[in-house]
């Protein structure tokens, strides 16, 4: 035992590694999530795919000597003003794009391919046909909103953060994930009123 | 009526999760597989930041940086302190202070055993 309390090169070499493998855990228990966010966002799955890498190279860069409790938020709030940069820049390539006549690279993109794949996990084939019929409606549906109500939605739903941790992850007051929370919800509703039996 | 309206609405958040959930499970081989490759990439990221041989630990940088900046104050205290001017700067000027060159001062020492008689006797007294 060192008398100063340092790690020893042993112990700074265990640490680094359980470091690494609890990283590793996090990004693999995200991942996915992650990609599903972006692409329902982008409608493009290698924006989504260049989103979420970007997302973790980031995180890993800056915030992987944080507490591990704090990684989810951190995590998100990377991912969710990643997809903001993304759609800024959309925009301006959208506009040019109107601006010259010149077809837009996502016109044909509108359809989510994972509304096509059939749904494993319900043992009743009719209730996953049904399931997998609202998802591809809900995510059509959310890709419609406004990107701050999209975000809070997802961030809620998807994710469970309470108001104060969406509130962070969006980089906004709670009074404001209230309101984008509650015109989603509403919204979506109203969208999805053939589904809600 | 609203009691109602968030019952509905919870059933419709739990139906929204459990359809996020399931869209979870149906990604395809090949962007698993390169989310798996972006992952193991950002994992070396941070192996490489953290075994830096050159990495400067957080607290040791704070402290540098507290530490270079109560350097800063208290130079900046000490050289702004008015001196005061001395009026001795060298040897020589020791030695005109004392004056031990000076001739009326030898004379003092040398004229001692007279004074003290003197004092001795009572004439230099003025009663």
């Amino acid at each position: 035992m060192l008398p100063c309390g340092c790690l020893s090169p042993r112990g700074r070499g265990d640490k680094s590694l359980d470091q690494s493998a609890a990283l590793n855990r996090f990004l693999a228990q995200v991942e996915r999530r992650a990609f599903g966010m972006a692409r329902m966002a982008s409608g493009s799955p290698d924006d989504a795919l260049d989103i979420v890498q970007d997302t973790m190279f980031n995180f890993a860069r800056l915030y992987a000597n944080r507490p591990e409790g704090e990684w989810n938020v951190l995590f998100y709030k990377i991912l969710h003003s990643r997809i903001t940069d993304w759609y800024r820049r959309t925009a301006v390539r959208r506009r040019f794009h109107d601006w010259f006549g010149k077809p837009r690279d996502d016109e044909a993109d509108e359809e989510d391919p994972m509304a096509r794949v059939a749904d494993s996990t319900s043992p009743d084939p009719a209730e996953g046909v049904m399931r997998q019929e609202f998802t591809g409606a809900l995510q059509a549906a959310l890709r419609k909103l406004p990107l701050r109500q999209q975000q809070a939605f997802v961030l809620r739903a998807w994710e469970g953060f309470d108001t104060a941790q969406t509130a962070l992850a969006m980089g906004c007051s709670e009074g404001s994930v209230k309101t984008h929370y509650s015109r989603a919800v509403h919204a979506l509703q109203i969208k999805l009123e053939e589904f809600q039996s | 009526m609203n009691e109602k309206l968030s019952e509905k609405e919870a059933r419709f958040l739990e139906k929204a999760r459990q359809g996020f959930l399931a869209s979870e499970e149906h990604l395809d081989a090949g962007t698993l597989s390169r989310l798996r490759d972006a992952r193991v990439r950002a994992v070396e990221v941070a192996d490489a930041r953290g075994r830096g041989f050159f990495r400067i630990p957080n607290w040791t940088r704070d402290g540098g940086f507290a530490t270079a900046a109560a350097a800063v104050v208290v130079f900046t205290i000490w050289v702004d302190t008015p001196r005061q001017e001395l009026p001795v700067k060298n040897a020589d000027d020791i030695e005109i202070v004392l004056n031990v060159d000076s001739v009326d001062n030898i004379d003092i020492y040398e004229d001692l055993d007279f004074y003290e008689w003197l004092a001795g006797t009572g004439n230099g007294s003025s009663s």
